[in-house]
């Protein structure tokens, strides 16, 4: 049987790899030799489905000029299958995304819920009739640098097709009540969708009869508007996606009062966070993997940018058997992480407005380039204090400067060598994924975020009793 | 620069020779180098072993000191011009993770001496006027060890679809990257293919 990679089809297209296989056939990654463009291409035997049927598709893409929708290229078919020529969208389904992660933030899952909305709205709104895609799920909507695409339109229709549909398809879970019983399909029958999907996003599991929330809590205006997504009845949902979306922005907004500073004032800033270590083995990389995880679950766009010669980002990419994108990136259970590159790479300029920049130890040039605000990660075992001093008396305590005192544990650790009165200090409890945030971790990147935000002065030792702060040993610096 | 052990090395030294002058495989040796360094941050060093002469000029444009089998810098890949086999075992004994060849053209000496490498890449070009060359090496391979690969960067999309039907071997384009000490994103995707352990 030929390989992939030594297939070309209609003389132009030369075929790469298998993107994804689905129901319907499978979707190929190809090159256009003579442009040099990437493809997707999805073949679909014929056996499964008539030309007329797959020509629709293809006639309902042409249609929709959005960059959130996939441009359509070309039909072909040769004797056994067809094919549809689309644009290639490198990017992650969202079904990936939330299995890496366990679950998107309520910030994260508004985020994308109003460009899900934004999406349906454009179909529902289709200028010749309205669209209907009745196949909103996780596997058919992808995140490609922090925007939702929707791909995958087999079982989209017009509205006005949508009373003579014969056969009926749908994601179990995803799919509304009225695609089960024969009822009517109109709009709102999407409008469920995204509400099984925002569900899905909040919890990482897929809706049942009624929503529950095992892990987390939820907000509650959230939580109403997915219910009322959700309802059996169809005139009971909202009326439109741009009606949800509405409801979104409102919490959303809601949301946005709350935070302060930088990340209020110009939710558009990039900021730089350098971080770096007092010693190697200190937990520099686990630290500022865990705080843009953090900031990630803020509903950020956020990037881990390795500055150290360690590696660390290919070797997990390697272990979890990622491919980098056209930015250079690898996307590790859901957090973007970009290695450290030699002079001679050239790739395109990433779109990440917040870097949190790993510098490994404190020598590689941790002060020396410009960021926003500067973390040096110490340990607070007795066996490790000299390098710490050493450490804090080199950095020379810029002003910004915050000092996390990683794996800490208060029997070992009565007395630490402490920087300047004025440098904000943090105790970080020793947790074991960086990718999985334990409350207490929480508390401090969220106290973090809070110092970099300007809400609040002061680490969480500074929320500690007078006592704690005279254990702070005398200071040398 | 991140050394990995030695040990655990699945190859560390490629050989790159041609069909005939001109296709390109000085400008391949180059971009490997350039994507071991700066993609996979593994030392590496680029041998000359041909006459060519390119890499003196390569050093002399880039306003290096240069001095036949004294090595010299760029973008963290060092290139040894006209290197001998002393440059070689020295190499060899060094701490380089990889160690490219570039042979030219192809002779009955250079491509045995190619032979002798982990891997192994033969260049071509499938364009009207140079693609006997490359016919005729590509017939010889039939016998030869199948650890060779080839690579074509001239030449029509059907004829290299033709070949790779007629001989049962896969025969790779080289991407257009003008610039070979420029690594881009379809310069990575191919290397990554090509050298894979």
């Amino acid at each position: 049987m030929k390989s992939v990679e030594n297939t070309t089809l209609f003389g132009k297209y030369q075929l790469c790899r298998i993107l994804g296989r689905g129901r319907s056939g499978t979707v190929y990654l190809a090159k256009h030799r003579d442009l040099e463009e990437y493809r997707a291409i999805k073949q679909v035997a014929k056996a499964c489905v008539n030309y007329d049927q797959f020509r629709r598709e293809a006639l309902i893409l042409k249609d929709i000029r959005h960059p959130g929708i996939p441009v359509v290229y070309d039909l072909e078919e040769d004797e056994d299958f067809c094919y549809l020529i689309e644009e290639f969208l490198e990017g992650d389904s969202l079904y990936a995304l939330v299995s890496d992660m366990g679950h998107f933030s309520k910030a994260m899952t508004i985020r994308y819920g109003i460009q899900i909305c934004h999406l349906v709205n454009i179909l529902h709104l289709s200028k010749i009739t309205p669209i209907l895609y009745l196949d909103l799920q996780p596997e058919n909507l992808l995140i490609c640098d922090d925007t939702v695409k929707l791909v995958d339109f087999d079982h989209a229709i017009y509205l006005d097709e949508a009373k003579n549909l014969k056969k009926r398809y749908g994601t179990i879970g995803f799919a509304a009540p009225e695609q089960y019983t024969g009822a009517e399909l109109n709009e709102r029958t999407d409008i469920y969708a995204i509400g099984a999907v925002l569900y899905y996003m909040l919890t990482g599991e897929f809706p049942e009869k009624e929503p529950v929330y095992r892990r987390q809590q939820v907000d509650r205006h959230l939580a109403k508007v997915i219910q009322t997504c959700l309802r059996n009845k169809s005139n009971e949902r909202y009326e439109s996606a741009q009606q949800l979306c509405g409801e979104l922005e409102k919490i959303q907004k809601h949301y946005e009062k709350e935070k302060k500073g930088v990340f209020r004032q110009n939710p558009e800033s990039f900021l730089t966070i350098a971080v770096a270590g007092a010693f190697e083995g200190a937990g520099t990389t686990h630290i500022a993997i865990g705080f843009a995880v953090y900031l990630q679950r803020q509903g950020l766009s956020v990037l881990y940018e390795e500055r150290n010669e360690s590696g660390a980002a290919v070797q997990m990419a390697e272990y979890t058997g990622r491919n980098m994108d056209r930015y250079g990136i690898y996307r590790i259970y859901g957090l973007p992480m970009l290695p450290l590159y030699g002079a001679a790479v050239r790739l395109e300029a990433h779109p990440y407005r917040i870097v949190i920049r790993d510098y490994g130890s404190f020598q590689n040039k941790f002060l020396q380039e410009p960021a926003d605000g500067h973390l040096l990660v110490c340990g607070s075992k007795p066996w490790q204090w000299k390098l710490i001093r050493d450490a804090i008396q080199f950095s020379g305590n810029p002003p910004g400067m915050t000092v996390i005192y990683n794996q800490f544990c208060r029997r070992l650790a009565t007395k630490l060598p402490g920087p300047a009165r004025e440098t904000d200090c943090f105790l970080m409890p020793d947790y074991p994924n960086p990718f999985v945030l334990s409350g207490k971790a929480k508390r401090v990147y969220e106290e973090l975020y809070q110092i970099f935000s300007g809400k609040r002065a002061g680490g969480t030792l500074r929320f500690f009793s007078n006592k704690i702060r005279r254990s702070f040993m005398k200071k040398d610096v | 620069m991140r050394q990995k052990g030695i040990s655990e090395c699945a190859w560390r030294t490629l050989g790159i020779i041609g069909a005939c002058r001109g296709t390109g495989v000085t400008h391949l040796a180059v971009g490997a180098a350039n994507y071991l360094t700066s993609v996979k941050r593994q030392k590496t060093a680029v041998l000359e072993r041909n006459d060519h002469g390119d890499f003196m000029r390569m050093g002399s444009f880039c306003e290096r000191s240069i001095n036949a089998g004294v090595s010299y810098g760029i973008l963290n890949v060092d290139y040894y011009p006209q290197a001998g086999a002393g440059e070689l075992v020295s190499c060899l004994n060094g701490d380089y993770r990889y160690i490219i060849l570039d042979y030219g053209e192809i002779t009955r000496q250079r491509f045995l001496d190619c032979a002798r490498c982990d891997r192994k890449v033969i260049v071509g070009s499938l364009s009207e006027w140079q693609a006997e060359a490359f016919l005729e090496i590509v017939k010889e391979g039939q016998q030869r060890n199948k650890g060779w690969q080839y690579a074509i960067v001239f030449g029509s999309e059907e004829a290299r679809v033709e070949l790779e039907k007629c001989f049962r071997i896969p025969v790779r384009r080289v991407p257009g990257f003008v610039d070979a000490f420029a690594v881009t994103h379809a310069g990575i995707r191919f290397f990554t293919e090509l050298l894979q352990d």
